[in-house]
Parts: C-alpha cells; sequence; structure tokens
C-alpha cells in the first residue's frame, strides 16, 4: 500500500512540474517577475523559493529578587522557519515551529513542541484567487474579522481552511472562507465562515478621481458555529444554558475622502454570544469606528472615536486570553516606543466594553520659522472609559446608553518633539501625562487602582565620526508610591538610562539600566540591567544579551501580553533570504 | 482480481521505476541544482495591499521606468523606521537628482494606526510613495521578519539587496549602493 501511494506520489508531481513546464512554454507566457535557468535550448520556469528563520533562545538564571519563576531546565528557546514557493500565479508554504524544551517564559505553555502547523497552496487564474490550507485574512477594520500573527506575542489565529477572492471588475472584491482557526497545535472548537465585500467607485467611476474624490463602501458578514454543551446558568445553578449553536456578526464601513478631508466608518453588530468572557450573558454586541483626518504638506490632523459593547468574538464561547479570537478591536491611544512611557502602565484594550476619543496631531515647523533645520511635533491626546452600565439581573446582562460614559480608564496626554541641531546631534524629547486605573484595565480586581504618572524623556544621538554613532536615553517616570501595595514591583517612580553605540552598517551595543527607584518597598528598589551586542548583515540579525527582564505586559499592535521577570542571558537570531 | 490488479499495477509501476531510475537519479540531481539556483527573493510578488487613502493596490504595479527603487517597510510606532525614512528625507531630492530612484515606504501599522499613516507622513512632510499592509501580507510575502526592513530594487525589478534594521549611518551605505545600481553595475550581498 505504501509503495503504491509513493508512487502516485512520484507520478502526481512529475505531472505537476511537467504541466507546469509544458504550460509556460506552450503558451509562451514569459514572467519578468520569475527567476528563469536556461536549460539547454528550453526555459524552464523554476518559481522561486524564498522565506525566514527566527530564533530566540534563552538561558535562565536563577532570581528571586525580581520574582523570576525558576526554570529547572535552564534553557529555552523559540524557533520557527518560513518557506515560500511561487511559480507564477502558484504558490504554496508552510512554517515550522518548536517551543523546545517548552516556550521562553511569558509565552503561553500550550505551545511547548514542535510541528509544522502552517502550511498553505493558493492559485490566481484570472479574477480569481483560491488558497487551501492555512492563511491570514482581515475584512475592513477587522471589526468582525481579523486572523493574524504576532509572533513576538505568541498570538497567531491564522484560519485553516478554504478561501477565495474574487475580483469580477475592478473596483470589486468578493471574499468568502470557510474553517477552523488555530489552538496551540490543534484547532478551536467552532467552524468560522465569513464573506466579505468591497467597492471602490473610484474604479468604477474614473470620473471621481479626476475631482478628487475617493469613496469605498464595504460589508462583511461573519459568522461561527460550536455543537452544543452543557454550561450551568451562572443565575441558576439547576438550570443548564440554552446555548446558540450559530452566532451570526456583520459589520458595514464607508471610507469617504475629498481632497485633504478623509474620514472612515465601521458599525459592526452581533447576535446574543452567551460566553466565557461575558459571563454568558445574552445581550447582542455592537461595535462602532470613527476616524477623520485632515492632511497639507508639513500638517496631518487625526480625530478618532471607537464604542464597543459586548463584542468579545471567538471561535469558542469558552476561551479566554489571547485563542481563538476571531476579531480585532483597534486601540486607540498611541502606541508609545520608550520603555517607560510603553510598558510600565500599558492599556489593554477592553473588548467587552469600553469608549474612547483620540487627536493626533503632527507637524513640520515651516521653513521661515524654523532656522537650519525644521522641527517636528507630534502631540496627541486619548482617553477611554467604561461603559455605564446597568446590570439587569438576568440573563441579558446589563443595559447602557449609547453616550454613557462610564469609568475612566485611561488617559495619555503627550507631546514628542524631534530636532536635528547639526549634521551631527540629533534631539528628540518627549513630556507625557498618563491616567491608568490599572485594576480594571489589567483585571486585577474591580475597585479601582488609580495611577496619575508623569513621563519626560530625552534621547540625544551624537555622530562622531562617519559611521561611528552613540545615543543616550533618559527617561523618568514620576507618580506617587501606592503604599497599601507594598509587595508589587512596579510602585512609585522609575529613571531609565539606555546607551548606545553603533558603528554602521553592522555592529551595535548597549547598556540599559530601568531602576525603580521610588518603590515604597526598600528591597523593590531594583535596577533592571540589560547589556546587549548586535551584528547584522543584510537581512541577518544576531542579537546577544544579558540581564533583568522587568515583570511587565508588553503590547504590539494592540494585542499584550504579560512577561513574568527574568534573568539571564539571550540569544537571537533572525534571517531572511 | 483486486490481488491480480494490485500486483500487476505495482509490477508496472516499480519495473517503471527501475528502468527510469538513471533518469529520475538525473532528474532529481538537476531538479535540486536548479532548486538550489532558485533559492532567495528576486523578484517582488504580486500582493493586493492599500493605497494611502485605502484603495486596493497590487505590489506588481511598483515601478519607476528602469530606475532604481528603495521599498522600505516601517510602522509609525517604530522608532528606527522613522529614524531611517527621515535620514533619508533630509536628502531625497539630491538622491533622486543623482540616481533616479524612488523610495516606497510600506507601512505595516495595523487598524490601530492605519487611519494616522497620512496624516503622519504628511506631517512629516515626507515626499515618498507610501502604502499601508495592514495584515502583513506584502510583509509574509517578502520575508520580512521585523522592522525597518530595507529593499534595492534594480531597473529590472529584481532585488539585489536587503538590509534589517537601522543605524545611524547606514544611509551612506544605501546611496553609495543605488549609485551604483543606478549605474548598472552589479552589487554583491
Amino acid at each position: 500500500m505504501k509503495k503504491i501511494l509513493l508512487a502516485t506520489f512520484i507520478v502526481a508531481f512529475s505531472t505537476l512540474l511537467s504541466a507546469q513546464t509544458n504550460d509556460t512554454d506552450s503558451s509562451k507566457i514569459k514572467d519578468k517577475r520569475d527567476k528563469k535557468v536556461t536549460d539547454g535550448t528550453k526555459e524552464v520556469n523554476w518559481g522561486q523559493i524564498h522565506g525566514n528563520f527566527g530564533l530566540d533562545a534563552q538561558y535562565y538564571l536563577n532570581d528571586a529578587l525580581i520574582g523570576a519563576p525558576v526554570v529547572p531546565e535552564k534553557f529555552r528557546a523559540n524557533g520557527f522557519l518560513n518557506l515560500v514557493y511561487t511559480n507564477g500565479n502558484f504558490s504554496a508554504g508552510l512554517r515550522y515551529e518548536a517551543y523546545l524544551p517548552k516556550p521562553l517564559l511569558g509565552f503561553d505553555t500550550r505551545y511547548e513542541g514542535q510541528g509544522v502547523p502552517f502550511r498553505y497552496a493558493s492559485y490566481k487564474l484570472g479574477g480569481l484567487e483560491v488558497t487551501a490550507g492555512t492563511f491570514y485574512e482581515q475584512f475592513g477594520n477587522g471589526l468582525v474579522l481579523r486572523a493574524y500573527e504576532e509572533r513576538s506575542l505568541g498570538f497567531d489565529n491564522f484560519i485553516d481552511g478554504f478561501r477565495a477572492k474574487y475580483t469580477p471588475i475592478k473596483g470589486i472584491t468578493l471574499t468568502g472562507l470557510v474553517g477552523k482557526q488555530r489552538f496551540f497545535w490543534t484547532w478551536g472548537a467552532g467552524l468560522v465562515k465569513g464573506f466579505n465585500t468591497d467597492i471602490n467607485f473610484g474604479d468604477l467611476f474614473p470620473k471621481l478621481g479626476e475631482k478628487k474624490i475617493k469613496l469605498m463602501i464595504g460589508g462583511s458578514f461573519v459568522s461561527k458555529y460550536q455543537d452544543n454543551e452543557d454550561i450551568i446558568n451562572p443565575l441558576n445553578p439547576n438550570q443548564i444554558l440554552n446555548l446558540p449553536l450559530n452566532v451570526g456578526a456583520w459589520s458595514g464601513r464607508i471610507n469617504f475622502g475629498v481632497g485633504r478631508f478623509s474620514m472612515n466608518a465601521e458599525l459592526a453588530y452581533k447576535i446574543n454570544d452567551p460566553n466565557r468572557t461575558n459571563n454568558y450573558i445574552y445581550k447582542p454586541g455592537s461595535a462602532f469606528y470613527f476616524s477623520a483626518s485632515y492632511v497639507q504638506k508639513g500638517l496631518g490632523i487625526t480625530v478618532q472615536a471607537k464604542r464597543i459593547e459586548n463584542f468579545d468574538f471567538r471561535s469558542d464561547r469558552n476561551a479566554t486570553g489571547q485563542p481563538l479570537l476571531m476579531n480585532f478591536i483597534p486601540m486607540l491611544n498611541k502606541q508609545h516606543t520608550y520603555a517607560l512611557a510603553a510598558s510600565v502602565y500599558p492599556y489593554a484594550v477592553q473588548t467587552n466594553g469600553e469608549l474612547g476619543l483620540q487627536a493626533d496631531i503632527n507637524f513640520t515647523t515651516p521653513k521661515w520659522l524654523a532656522h537650519k533645520y525644521p522641527t517636528q511635533v507630534n502631540i496627541n491626546f486619548s482617553m477611554v472609559n467604561a461603559l455605564d452600565t446597568n446590570l439587569t439581573g438576568d440573563l441579558y446582562g446589563y443595559r447602557t446608553d449609547v453616550f454613557g460614559f462610564g469609568r475612566r480608564l485611561y488617559m495619555d496626554a503627550n507631546i514628542e518633539i524631534s530636532q536635528k541641531i547639526s549634521k551631527k546631534v540629533k534631539l528628540n524629547l518627549m513630556g507625557m501625562y498618563l491616567y491608568l486605573d490599572k485594576n480594571l484595565v489589567q483585571g486585577f480586581g474591580s475597585s479601582p487602582r488609580e495611577i496619575h504618572a508623569g513621563i519626560i524623556v530625552a534621547d540625544v544621538q551624537y555622530k562622531f565620526l562617519p559611521k561611528h554613532t552613540i545615543r543616550l536615553e533618559m527617561q523618568t517616570l514620576i507618580t506617587k508610591q501606592e503604599l497599601e501595595h507594598l509587595d508589587d514591583r512596579t510602585n512609585g517612580s522609575w529613571v531609565m538610562g539606555l546607551l548606545e553605540y553603533s558603528f554602521s552598517p553592522h555592529f551595535f551595543a548597549s547598556v540599559m539600566d530601568q531602576w525603580n527607584v521610588g518603590n515604597p518597598t526598600e528591597e523593590y528598589q531594583i535596577h533592571y540591567i540589560t547589556g546587549l551586542v548586535g551584528y547584522n548583515n543584510g537581512s541577518t540579525r544576531i542579537t546577544f544579551g544579558y540581564g533583568r527582564q522587568r515583570a511587565g505586559i508588553i503590547c504590539v499592535g494592540g494585542v499584550c501580553r504579560t512577561v513574568p521577570a527574568s534573568n539571564g542571558f539571550t540569544l537571537s537570531i533572525m534571517s531572511s533570504f | 482480481m483486486y490481488k491480480a490488479f494490485k500486483g500487476t499495477f505495482i509490477n508496472i509501476v516499480t519495473n517503471n521505476l527501475r528502468f527510469n531510475m538513471k533518469k529520475i537519479i538525473v532528474f532529481v540531481s538537476t531538479f535540486s541544482a536548479l532548486l538550489i539556483g532558485a533559492i532567495g527573493q528576486n523578484n517582488l510578488p504580486a500582493v493586493n495591499i492599500q493605497d494611502i487613502k485605502g484603495a486596493t493596490f497590487n505590489t506588481s504595479l511598483i515601478q519607476n521606468n528602469g530606475k532604481p527603487i528603495i521599498i522600505s517597510f516601517w510602522a509609525t510606532w517604530c522608532k528606527p523606521c522613522i529614524a531611517e525614512l527621515t535620514a533619508i528625507a533630509e536628502n531625497y531630492a539630491d538622491w533622486q537628482e543623482e540616481t533616479g530612484v524612488k523610495v516606497i515606504a510600506i507601512s505595516i501599522d495595523d487598524a490601530r494606526n492605519v487611519a494616522k499613516v497620512e496624516p503622519f507622513v504628511q506631517g512629516r512632510a515626507w515626499d515618498y510613495e507610501v502604502y499601508c499592509d495592514p495584515n502583513g501580507d506584502f510583509k509574509r510575502a517578502m520575508s520580512v521578519n521585523t522592522v525597518p526592513h530595507t529593499f534595492l530594487i534594480d531597473g529590472q525589478g529584481n532585488i539585489v539587496w536587503q538590509h534589517n534594521s537601522y543605524n545611524p549611518g547606514d544611509e551612506d551605505e544605501l546611496l553609495e549602493l543605488t549609485k551604483k545600481v543606478s549605474k548598472g553595475e552589479k552589487i554583491n550581498n
């Protein structure tokens, strides 16, 4: 039997190859975009193979002071290899992943193991594109469907199934998909089905473009099916919930612009979806996103608003945390990158209810005002409140007003100024006020824990010789001590210094100290010192580090994960080909 | 009947395999050799992303009339990316005059920040052609691990050089390479 399979495979494979070769030869398609190899007299198109590779390894040292968990096996590594083969309109790919012997601290332990979870094949034929296997997808802003990967967070919710995209005429795209989502090394319990349409009137009516008008509309319908199960009514232990097996959600959106003005709005609705994150209530969910902007050379203004109500959407009603999310609720606050601003008191999106506003202004000082080098300024304000809810006391959950602002969860006002001083010196300054209700946002409890903090950052870069640059970053976070949280290793004020030397284009070295100088518990006034050296060549980057990692929340692109404290040696290798 | 059929089938297949063994070895070795020759990204893949206004744009349309192209993957939250694009922007007019190069900035900002990309670019007064890749389709097709990641494309559409990360001064190397490419010289990477 095995022999037959093997033989069939070989025959099928060689037929496939020869079919492709014949096709290329007979139709005389000369795809400039693919590498050609001259084989004697005829040209054979062998396609391309490319991919990328990454390895993050850490050797853990015990460090009870910072609260680092003990790692008995000392060494852990996360690695992956992507391979993509393309030949004309055909492509196929796979990804090998390994978490050996266990995932790095901070990644979900259910990733333990190794395998090839991601593999697909797809081809295009005219306006049709078909994919079988695993794929990523986003409808509109992602309010009802977004399958994506954020490797640094261990987030991956690809769909494994079928997808077809069809463009009957330029300006109209239809997408249909069905499949199950990734759940570590297997699939989630629910089946995901989705349909999406995007229409660009600018393509359909070119005259709109001439008048500098753009108009795009889109609509999506997404549904999940999950088998019935016995879940006890949280309000009545003698009763089993009557669960909806199919849960549908839709969204409609518009993207409109005239000249320098643009606006983008999306409204989404979901029928009753009792699930673990909303404590099995039967209230329908809704989500609204709005963004408007004005631009001219040297000036850009954005105003955004959103309202999210009971909109955690997963393909398994019992899932929590990162796994099996079907949608994406964007955070509307500045994505900070300076360490103290980004990761001491970060905001985490509340998928089951929040109201958010953001204003963002970017400008460059006009030439007549500036001296030799223009100044670049970014001013940003954002705030997020919980919904103002009235509990109904039954399985419906709660009622709320459309504009009912509940408790303040987060607020952030900041200004950032970039100034080139001379050919050798560049300066970046940031000042920020931050408010966070740490308990409500990070899920530590229902009683408020209000943090007010001021953050100042000065970042100076000095290119003392061609190719040789030194960068110094000084940060401070000032906040009052919380004497009722003496067991918290993130408490009170911080200072941070970072010194970085780089030798373009291949080497860099840096040393950083984050010091919780204001912690009311004296032994927790810890220095988190880290040293890092790195080498870059082409698309390869190797870094080696040693030091302490502070416990906290790391957020990338609106999704966060908590990282425990750790101490040890790190090695990271990234490469693509 | 079935057994007989099975036996015959296997015989036919194995005989053919034996008969073709030489051919197969030749085929496999040639194939592997060619495959190795085909390894590595040489050309731009054709992927649907968005223009800065949100309309669909296919990356196969990226071109610069036979002159070099720099493609830089970046994000509004990525400090080194902004440093790199700012450093190039300071002398972009000179670069263009000297080499005819066009810089294409691909923002990988997701739905959280994608609406802020155009105001950001305009606010910085960058003259680049900017596209958005909010779900990472082009990023995956180009095997980009992290941003910034910069590609240099020659006049024929071949990827001739790439670099991950940015340190101050890297733009000088990029300019030297771009000059070579614009003169049609080969570069080693």
